[in-house]
């Protein structure tokens, strides 16, 4: 056989490679199925920079013939066409032109392999094609060695060409369906989620309106987050993936604009509701890192190493890295799990791979483009963020400033038009939304604009708490129970003169209360607490244990029961607590014990 | 992650969390009451000392009955257009407009103090070629949620000029769309009306209606203050 690969140092491969060709070849002749496959998979002839998947130069030129017809006409290459297609050629000679018809012939009429083989075929031929791209760049190695200069930029070629392999992956997301195989998975789909609604494969931001809106983010789809400066992206994206990760998830975050470490800071000082402005300071002064917040800090860090464990992951990279070493990183990562959400910090500083002279624009759309397509073969989430245009930041910012209630954050809206880069990348993305702080300083609220959602959802703005010092984004519905009793705190505080600016800024003693309850906990041994919350009833105190309760149900049952077990009187309570010698000298009982024990609770 | 797979420290940081966002939020409203022109002296006034403010003798529901109104059920003044502010001396009527305007503010709303005095010298002094236009600040006074317009008296008002159609441009806007002004009076309301009536074309139709409406219209509501 007349090889394309002569200089193939493998016999192994070639011997395969002579056999199953023509195999292959009988099968894309006759079955339609097969050929889309191989189309839509990536096996493709020989082109300008690429080897191709075919070893054989026959092969390889009647592939190309198969492939041609297919694209134009939508049929499989019949000896009629052959002839029409090869004799219109103005290449090659009368003896050539009849050497490749003559091999239609030969592959039809010699090679019958059965439809069932394609797969194996399919992808044989593809890991030799991939192995013939790795082999002609290590052949490059050789020039690096013997040449005197310029090794890191021939390195550097190497290391791209190494990365740039193609179909290291089997694409497995081209497909064509009709619409009978269409109905019938569409079908199958809504009898799933009518049956368990519950059991959903989607990814939930853990941002209630944001969830509410989408149902989840679809594997695949691909949002772009867009803001001002300085506006709340890489928080909102932060908050996003640890909320992702906390569901058991694995997340990947691409960091080109901070590093690795800065991340993680970030991201205990928010576990650990500490002001990051703390670490920043340093020291162990009043607005640096004291005892007690040097210790909130480590138990944040224990507990989320230890119990949370999220599958949080973030990939350091220097602004301008080329998105193929990125998505080569992410590949590795992959390979020991697969990833559900890829957070991408952001587009505009990912090094450009094309070169569209005055039109950076279109390697943006490029780049952004790859990662979708990256997205979707790899069935994972992709968030994604984006600038917004200087000149619609001032216009949009001014409207936030005017808006507070509930009531006009539908004035805040950030549209499609207000995005930099390439239009291609709002019209191609599944999702866009425009963060906006409001116009408190510091902020206290996040509006959040559908600038485009796949549903009806486009154009409405629902707004999030904010706070930058902790670098927190949450939910105000979700601690709805929570709202009516921030907002008493917030009524109270503001008429309170003692609460000065200085004070209501600080953090200084925002545990104080919960860390004495906490204490005066300790001092009571289980037993008497138990007696305790007999006497008073429903405790009103914020201890750890109390605070429970109010999120999980369960616990409070289990308290419910051990609170029924005694079934003791108040006066056998009362005597039996008096002979208690463990008691601490607060709690000693008096005539006035249930006031007392009141007291040293500060209840009521 | 469910709930009830909390941490004790992330139920810590819950409640800790309220506490934070209660002063973040507390915080903001005074920054807010800063910018809307709240001097620092006539914030945060409490509701004993509102009460103190008002009339002893015009509301028949009583003081108690009116600083409850406003301090409690704030949300309900909202349902007005206007509230009047008169009687008393201008250090009461501005004290008692400021306590409105700050405790409206609460409510996670925007607000703006302007002295009637220097709004319509603005108004009688734009020039064709200022770089800030009347109509600039028009439509910034009607966007503000709670607007409060101090010691208004109709002799500001000069016939030459057209700050009447703009008072009437800004109060129709802020009527149309539901939000709220405060205005004190500088001279009480009775005194005010006949002349009021005379001279609507100088101070506007809105105002010189005032009055007027205020007697059998629900959108208005008149708060009288004593002296201090």
């Amino acid at each position: 056989m007349n090889l394309l690969t002569d200089m193939v140092p493998n016999e192994d491969i070639l011997r395969m490679a002579e056999k199953e060709e023509p195999r292959l070849l009988s099968i894309l002749l006759k079955d339609k199925d097969s050929l889309k496959d191989a189309i839509s998979f990536g096996i493709k002839p020989t082109g300008t920079k690429d080897p191709g998947h075919f070893f054989g130069e026959k092969n390889n030129f009647l592939y190309a013939m198969i492939m041609g017809n297919y694209v134009k006409y939508g049929t499989l290459l019949t000896r009629s066409a052959v002839d029409s297609i090869i004799d219109m050629q103005s290449f090659g000679t009368e003896e050539e032109k009849a050497a490749n018809k003559a091999h239609w012939d030969k592959i039809w009429n010699r090679h019958d392999a059965p439809v069932e083989d394609y797969r194996i075929l399919r992808d044989h031929m593809n890991d030799r094609y991939i192995f013939w791209q790795f082999y002609l760049n290590w052949k490059n190695g050789e020039d690096i060695i013997k040449s005197p200069n310029d090794h890191s930029d021939m390195i550097r070629e190497f290391k791209q060409g190494m990365n740039g392999i193609k179909n290291m992956d089997s694409d497995t997301y081209s497909l064509t369906m009709n619409v009978e195989e269409g109905m019938g998975l569409a079908l199958e789909h809504i009898k799933k989620r009518r049956e368990n609604p519950n059991d959903t494969d989607v990814i939930m931001t853990g941002l209630k309106p944001i969830d509410d809106i989408f149902n989840g983010l679809e594997r695949g789809s691909y949002t772009v987050v867009s803001g001002m400066v300085n506006g709340g992206k890489t928080t909102f994206m932060m908050n996003v993936g640890f909320n992702v990760s906390k569901q058991g998830k694995h997340v990947v975050y691409i960091s080109l604009e901070k590093k690795g470490e800065l991340f993680f800071r970030r991201l205990l000082a928010l576990h650990a509701s500490t002001d990051y402005n703390r670490i920043k300071r340093g020291g162990t002064g009043q607005w640096g890192l004291t005892d007690f917040w040097y210790k909130k800090l480590q138990d944040a860090a224990k507990d989320l190493v230890e119990r949370v464990k999220p599958n949080y992951k973030c990939c350091q990279f220097v602004q301008g890295t080329l998105l193929t070493k990125i998505l080569a990183e992410v590949d590795t990562i992959r390979a020991q799990r697969p990833v559900d959400l890829l957070i991408v910090d952001y587009l505009q500083v990912i090094g450009s791979e094309t070169h569209h002279i005055g039109r950076a624009d279109l390697d943006l759309a490029d780049i952004h483009r790859r990662i979708m397509a990256y997205g979707r073969e790899h069935s994972m989430v992709v968030l994604t963020a984006l600038q917004l245009k200087n000149s619609s930041s001032k216009e949009i910012r001014n409207k936030a400033k005017k808006v507070t209630g509930d009531a006009d954050i539908s004035s805040v809206e950030v549209n499609t038009e207000d995005y930099a880069g390439s239009q291609m990348i709002i019209a191609d993305a599944d999702n866009a939304l425009g963060l906006v702080l409001n116009g408190d300083k510091p902020p206290t609220k996040m509006f959040v604009s559908f600038s485009k959602a796949r549903d009806d959802a486009s154009r409405l703005t629902i707004q999030l708490d904010f706070d930058g010092k902790l670098g927190r984004i949450s939910d105000p519905e979700y601690h709805h129970s929570q709202i009516e009793e921030v907002n008493k705190e917030v009524n109270n505080l503001i008429y309170d003169e003692l609460m000065d600016e200085k004070k209501l800024s600080s953090d200084d003693d925002l545990f104080d209360n919960l860390e004495q309850k906490e204490k005066n906990e300790a001092k009571v041994d289980p037993k008497t607490k138990v007696k305790k919350q007999i006497i008073e009833g429903i405790s009103t105190t914020t201890t750890t244990t109390q605070a429970r309760e109010k999120f999980v149900p369960d616990s409070k049952m289990k308290v419910a029961e051990e609170i029924k077990a005694p079934q003791q009187s108040d006066d056998e309570i009362l005597k039996e607590l008096s002979l208690d010698k463990k008691l601490h000298p607060s709690e000693k009982v008096s005539d006035n014990a249930f006031d007392d024990f009141a007291d040293s609770f500060d209840i009521g | 992650m469910s709930e009830e797979n909390m941490s004790d420290h992330e139920i810590k940081i819950q409640e800790a969390y309220k506490i934070r966002r209660a002063r973040q939020l507390a915080f903001a409203i005074l920054q807010r009451a800063k910018d809307a022109g709240i001097p620092d002296n006539q914030m945060r006034i409490k509701e004993s000392e509102f009460k103190a403010l008002v009339s002893d003798n015009f509301h028949e529901e009583g003081k108690e009955f009116v600083a409850n109104y406003v301090y409690n059920h704030p949300e309900e003044l909202f349902q007005r257009s206007f509230v009047t502010i008169d009687g008393g001396n201008v250090e009461s009527r501005k004290r008692a407009g400021f306590a409105l305007l700050f405790r409206l503010i609460a409510c996670d709303k925007s607000g703006f103090h302007e002295n009637c005095a220097s709004l319509v010298h603005k108004f009688q002094t734009f020039k064709a070629t200022a770089g800030v236009f009347r109509n600039d600040v028009a439509d910034t006074l009607k966007e503000y949620d709670v607007l409060f317009i101090s010691e208004f008296r109709v002799n500001m008002f000069n016939p030459n000029y057209e700050s009447g159609s703009f008072f009437d441009e800004i109060l129709g806007s802020r009527t149309d769309h539901n939000k709220l002004t405060i205005i004190s009076f500088s001279d009480a309301i009775q005194k005010q009306d006949d002349v009021m009536m005379r001279k609507d074309r100088d101070c506007g139709e809105y105002l010189s209606s005032l009055i007027q409406r205020e007697k059998t219209d629900r959108t208005v509501y008149r708060l009288r203050v004593g002296t201090i």
